[in-house]
């Protein structure tokens, strides 16, 4: 199957690959993975004043489609407010890296880390202010 | 298709794969088409049918992940969706064990064995707590469908390591 060249690129120079303090109040961690192909994947945002995302970063295993679909997500989600990172579409990475049909799935488990990470800081925000 | 009815054996997930070999051996001789050569054309074809349903039964039956599968299709019970989401334990480790990977091919073969095996320990572990989960008499089967999608991870991952090593 062909990627297309934006993938190509993405997955070749992948962008904000790493890892944040996962214990830090400020960074909320998304893990997620798909069992029909053994990816697995490790999103993280840090927050700051404001409710915008200061830096996003991302670790992938799986194929160039997942890989493309993390980076260019980390991309897109850095100087976004958690209520417009929220708003992400699995569709807006399709439509972005031209994904094909078979390769949708990437995009979803993209918007899905996407949001276990807003999940995450949510839920640290709540247990701080709760404490 | 109840391949276990097929096979005319127990539909649980502890299977005898002794037993099951017996079995699968027994019903493709007795569908063997020369037994039938003398019948009807159309004997010669529902023999031949049911000769491939009790091949692909035995398939499914002896494999792990398709023996589970099968079974929850069995009860009606959905083996995607939320009820199939591994732990955040889960994917923990596997990222670890993707990165163990990373590792192990740079190091070279022998590293490679070792992660197999490591995960094949794993592979065992989950299987054996699906088993529980299915053989328990629980109707609803409780933890399977997650324990069945963590599975799917490890044979992944064994598949994998396989791959790598063939090279």
């Amino acid at each position: 199957m062909a990627y297309s060249e934006k993938v190509i690129e993405h997955a070749e120079n992948p962008r904000n690959v790493g890892t944040l303090d996962k214990d830090d109040p400020n960074v909320g961690t998304g893990l997620v993975g798909a069992p029909a192909c053994g990816d697995v994947m490790r999103l993280q945002i840090k927050v700051g004043d404001g409710g915008v995302i200061e830096d996003a970063r991302f670790k992938t295993f799986g194929c160039g489609s997942a890989i493309a679909s993390s980076s260019l997500a980390t991309e897109w989600l850095k100087g976004k407010t958690l209520d417009e990172a929220a708003g992400l579409k699995n569709t807006t990475i399709v439509d972005e890296l031209n994904l094909p049909p078979v390769k949708i799935h990437c995009s979803v488990l993209a918007e899905d880390a996407v949001k276990a990470a807003i999940a995450d800081y949510r839920a640290k925000q709540a247990a701080k202010t709760g404490a | 298709m109840n391949p276990f009815a097929r096979l005319g054996v127990d539909p649980a997930f502890s299977v005898d794969l002794v037993e099951l070999e017996r079995v699968h051996r027994e019903l493709s001789r007795a569908l063997h088409p020369d037994k039938h050569a003398q019948g009807l054309p159309a004997e010669r074809r529902k023999t031949l049918e049911e000769a491939v349903a009790v091949n692909e039964a035995w398939r499914i039956v002896r494999d792990p992940l398709r023996r589970a599968e099968a079974l929850l299709a069995l009860r009606g019970v959905e083996a995607e969706g939320s009820a199939a989401k591994p732990s955040p334990a889960f994917l923990m480790e596997m990222m670890e064990r993707r990165e163990e990977l990373e590792g192990a091919k740079a190091k070279g073969a022998a590293a490679l064995e070792r992660l197999a095996t490591a995960v094949q320990v794993d592979f065992e572990r989950t299987r054996d707590r699906l088993a529980a989960a299915l053989d328990a008499g629980d109707e609803t089967f409780g933890p399977a469908p997650r324990l069945l999608a963590e599975l799917r991870f490890q044979r992944r991952l064994l598949d994998e390591i396989a791959s790598l090593e063939d090279d």
